[in-house]
């Protein structure tokens, strides 16, 4: 190659990243303005447990003890007592230790009734490790406060403005929009 | 037990001071940015214009006092602007980085982020200027100083419109080329004398690029020298009327073009403060005001090189004047205005290659200069004097 040809391909090269440079300069800034604009993560990313509590404020919860005994990290901490109205047991208490939990979510996975469910709140951070102990109370609060939840049972979940919990559409759903598509793919080929 | 705090009960709630970011204005940004350059060009004024022009009408010039005067008058003046410049050519800097790299770049402090150079002046005012046990002390508290100081000195020798200019230098580029070698002895010996081991290899990297590129820039500011025949720049830039000095000596201003850069310690060429590889390189040890300086001198000569390369390739101040006296005030302002959107318009292709760029490696940097640009500005040199051989003779 001749030293021309060189000095011309080097300019060539040159003015290529100048162009792409420029066009660049147009495109819209692909920051997150995180601590003032929060953004919405879906609750299937494992952030955060919480607790439901039915529409009529009574626990799902049954107290089976699944979610204890499941635990890797055995950092939940149940005490129950036989419900003195039926069968059954109702809840006394329901600790979980934050500073210990791996978020392996495998209490969601084990909960027979959804109870224990993933959130999309994420902001949890504390100065002090030991006041990352969740009581009942606490899960509560952040599954009343939770727009939007995930159980592996029931799939994700939605809190209507009027306080209904409904299934949320199948597009919202984990691996939903790939059903519908296959389903219209079926129906094109059937 | 302790509870664990809800999420409105943190300690610490983020809060925005003044603008939101999150909704972008762009037209007070744009607004912002004219405020600035006006206030550049009222200094510009100020220091290029009103000022000479007062002390050579009144004559005071002549006497020592009012000579004395002049010299502290317009010393404070030309610091003044110096700073103006650093401040707005750090923010232009970064907005402009911040948007090439898809960011957002500084957006907290002032409309759109454009007051966060002030709130960085003040953050390095307010911190301790540090200097480690092993340095050569004399020589690292002088480092700083010569190097402003060749940036400084810089100032004296541009004019920005007929008549308007600090000092009427008959070797204006032989100026030139001497204060601006200075500032790099500045580099060199602020990184030798702070006994650490990048601001050495800073140092060394920085010596080399200076024997590597002061040749070929010489030789350049010699041809246009050689085709203007005359070294001031009143002379060069008068020589202009009718041909810009680009288009004859074409060579010779990209060998200014690269050199310059070099002397810029930009990216292609940053390898006496590469950051990524030797930590901050020259400056690593420094802190506070001391930082501060070798950053004033590094924006005030992104402002100075690409007003040279204006002065000596694309007609200095020339423009329309829509009938006016050359001489007059209000022609001065517009030529002085025509000169720095010049300016304003290489600053920006300054800052375009060094988003662009990637790093040279060292001896890549010198393979070029030596076998590159060398050989092309002596081309450049003779097409210039055969280029003058040929005005001669017609």
């Amino acid at each position: 190659m001749s030293l021309f040809a060189e000095v011309w391909d080097a300019v060539k090269a040159v003015a290529a990243g100048l162009e792409t440079v420029h066009r660049r300069v147009k495109q819209p800034p692909a920051t997150e303005f995180y601590p003032y604009k929060k953004p919405e993560i879906p609750p299937v990313s494992v952030q955060f447990l919480a607790l439901i509590q039915n529409e009529d404020g009574t626990d799902r919860c049954v107290a089976c003890l699944q979610c204890e005994r499941v635990c890797p990290s055995q950092v939940i901490t149940i005490e129950r007592k036989r419900n003195p109205e039926g069968k059954g047991f109702v809840l006394e208490r329901f600790d979980l230790d934050f500073a210990n939990c791996m978020h392996c979510a495998n209490c969601v996975e084990a909960c027979p009734v959804s109870a224990i469910v993933t959130v999309g709140e994420f902001e949890h951070a504390v100065y002090d490790i030991n006041f990352l102990k969740a009581d009942k109370a606490f899960l509560d609060h952040i599954g009343h406060e939770a727009k939007i939840w995930y159980s592996p049972k029931f799939g994700v979940e939605m809190r209507t403005p009027e306080g209904k919990i409904v299934k949320a559409p199948p597009e919202m759903q984990p691996g939903g929009l790939a059903e519908l598509l296959k389903e219209a793919e079926g129906g094109e080929g059937a | 037990m302790s509870r664990m705090p809800l999420p409105t009960e943190r300690l610490v709630q983020p809060r925005l001071v003044g603008y939101d970011p999150t909704r972008p204005k762009p037209w007070l940004e744009r607004i912002a940015y004219a405020l600035f350059f006006s206030a550049l060009w009222v200094m510009v004024v100020l220091a290029y214009g009103v000022v000479p022009t007062v002390f050579r009408h009144y004559g005071w010039l002549k006497s020592p006092l009012g000579f004395a005067a002049y010299a502290v008058i317009e010393a404070v003046l030309a610091f003044l602007l110096a700073a103006v410049v650093a401040l707005i050519l750090i923010v232009v800097l970064r907005k402009y980085l911040g948007k090439v790299q898809e960011r957002v770049g500084p957006m907290h402090y002032g409309p759109a982020g454009v007051f966060q150079t002030v709130f960085d002046a003040l953050k390095l005012l307010g911190k301790e200027d540090f200097a480690p046990r092993r340095v050569d002390w004399l020589i690292f508290r002088l480092a700083p100083a010569i190097v402003f100081v060749s940036a400084f000195l810089l100032m004296v020798a541009i004019p920005v419109a007929p008549g308007w200019l600090i000092a009427d230098l008959d070797v204006g580029l032989l100026y030139i080329v001497a204060v601006s070698t200075l500032g790099a002895y500045g580099v060199v010996l602020g990184g030798l004398s702070q006994g650490n081991k990048w601001g050495l290899l800073g140092a060394f990297r920085a010596g080399a690029q200076l024997v590597s590129y002061e040749v070929p820039l010489a030789i350049a500011l010699l041809s246009v020298g050689v085709y203007a025949g005359s070294l001031r720049f009143v002379d060069i830039v008068e020589h202009q009327y009718g041909l810009w000095h680009v288009v004859p000596l074409f060579l010779s201003f990209i060998v200014y073009l690269v050199a310059s850069i070099a002397e810029l310690k930009a990216t292609p060429f940053d390898l006496p403060e590469a950051e990524s590889e030797i930590v901050a390189g020259y400056n690593t040890e420094y802190s506070g005001m001391s930082f501060a300086f070798f950053f004033l001198a590094e924006f005030v000569e992104l402002f100075l090189l690409p007003g040279f390369m204006v002065l000596l390739f694309f007609g200095g101040w020339h423009g329309p004047l829509f009938g006016l006296d050359p001489t007059s005030f209000a022609a001065g302002l517009l030529q002085s205005f025509y000169f720095l959107v010049k300016v304003a318009v290489w600053v920006w292709i300054f800052l375009w290659i060094r988003a662009t760029l990637p790093r040279f490696r060292d001896d890549q940097l010198m393979d070029l200069a030596w076998k590159g640009l060398l050989p092309l500005s002596l081309v450049g040199l003779l097409v210039a004097a055969l280029f003058r051989m040929f005005l001669e003779v017609l």
